[in-house]
């Protein structure tokens, strides 16, 4: 240590590191150490393509929704489309 | 946990010598560096965020990344430092994830003086609250670690001036705040 470093702090420090009881810190560390190495990476990645499709599925079906279209021209596209169908199976 | 040693000779053994039987795979040297450095690494943990909990959770995540990066260890005797520049990015990863106002600095600088927690570690932890996150992380790698500043410039990325700066004035704030705590509790006793 090359730096000049204050006597009374030092103390404090010193005096402050008692050694700490394990309290099953020890135990938790092996039991993590037996864990599969990956599964963390694994778990991230399979939520990370799920979100993935998801969003890509939201995405195509609210794309209509999103352009500058008023509710009114939806519903009167939507009536015509469903009345053009049931006269399609009328006939 | 196996091993090719008894654990009475692990218990023995130089760490240098464990930290070998480790690095081939021997996760009973493994366990007994966990046991030999846990409480340094969760006291390290402990001034530099002061949860004791938080402070464990981190020490751990430090030694389960050390176990799976242990083939990135340059040298035997190079293990405490190699932990301990895992335990620091470890904690400075958790604090950059963490915003400002979400971390517990916001609750501990607002605790007044008069807490009921007394002992030199509760004294130091509340006074190195105080601090701000690089002033404490400097104050803490010199004066618990023994770091020079130079050596805590690299293990921080904080330019040399800022580490000498932050150290000196850190200093002077928590020898500022150690005396007022001291006086307090003389207060209350008289």
């Amino acid at each position: 240590m090359s730096d000049d470093l204050d006597s009374q702090l030092l103390r404090a420090f010193a005096e402050a590191n008692t050694p700490l009881p394990d309290e099953g810190f020890h135990a938790r560390v092996l039991a993590g150490m037996q864990r599969p190495p990956g599964w963390r990476g694994i778990a991230h990645t399979t939520g990370s393509v799920l979100r993935a499709v998801g969003s890509g599925l939201m995405t195509g079906m609210t794309a209509p929704f999103g352009r500058a279209m008023s509710v009114g021209k939806l519903a009167v596209i939507g009536i015509g489309a469903i009345a053009s169908w049931l006269a399609f199976l009328a006939t | 946990m196996t091993s090719r040693v008894s654990s009475a000779a692990l218990g023995q053994a130089a760490e240098a010598a464990v930290v070998a039987l480790a690095l081939g795979g021997d996760s009973a040297a493994f366990s007994e560096l966990v046991r030999r450095r846990q409480s340094w690494l969760r006291n390290l943990l402990r001034r530099l965020c002061r949860d004791p909990a938080l402070a464990d959770d981190l020490a751990q995540q430090a030694l389960l990344q050390a176990w799976r990066s242990l083939r990135n260890l340059k040298s035997v005797t190079a293990f405490g430092g190699w932990l301990r520049q895992l335990a620091i990015n470890v904690w400075l990863s958790h604090v950059r994830s963490v915003p400002r106002h979400e971390s517990l600095e916001t609750v501990e600088v607002a605790e007044s003086l008069q807490s009921d927690t007394t002992g030199a570690a509760l004294d130091l932890d509340r006074a190195l609250a105080r601090l701000s996150r690089d002033e404490r992380v400097c104050i803490v790698l010199a004066y618990n670690e023994g770091m020079s500043h130079s050596e805590i410039s690299s293990a921080t990325q904080l330019p040399l001036g800022t580490v000498k700066s932050h150290i000196k004035r850190g200093a002077e704030r928590l020898r500022a705040t150690l005396q007022a705590y001291q006086a307090e509790s003389a207060r209350h006793v008289g």
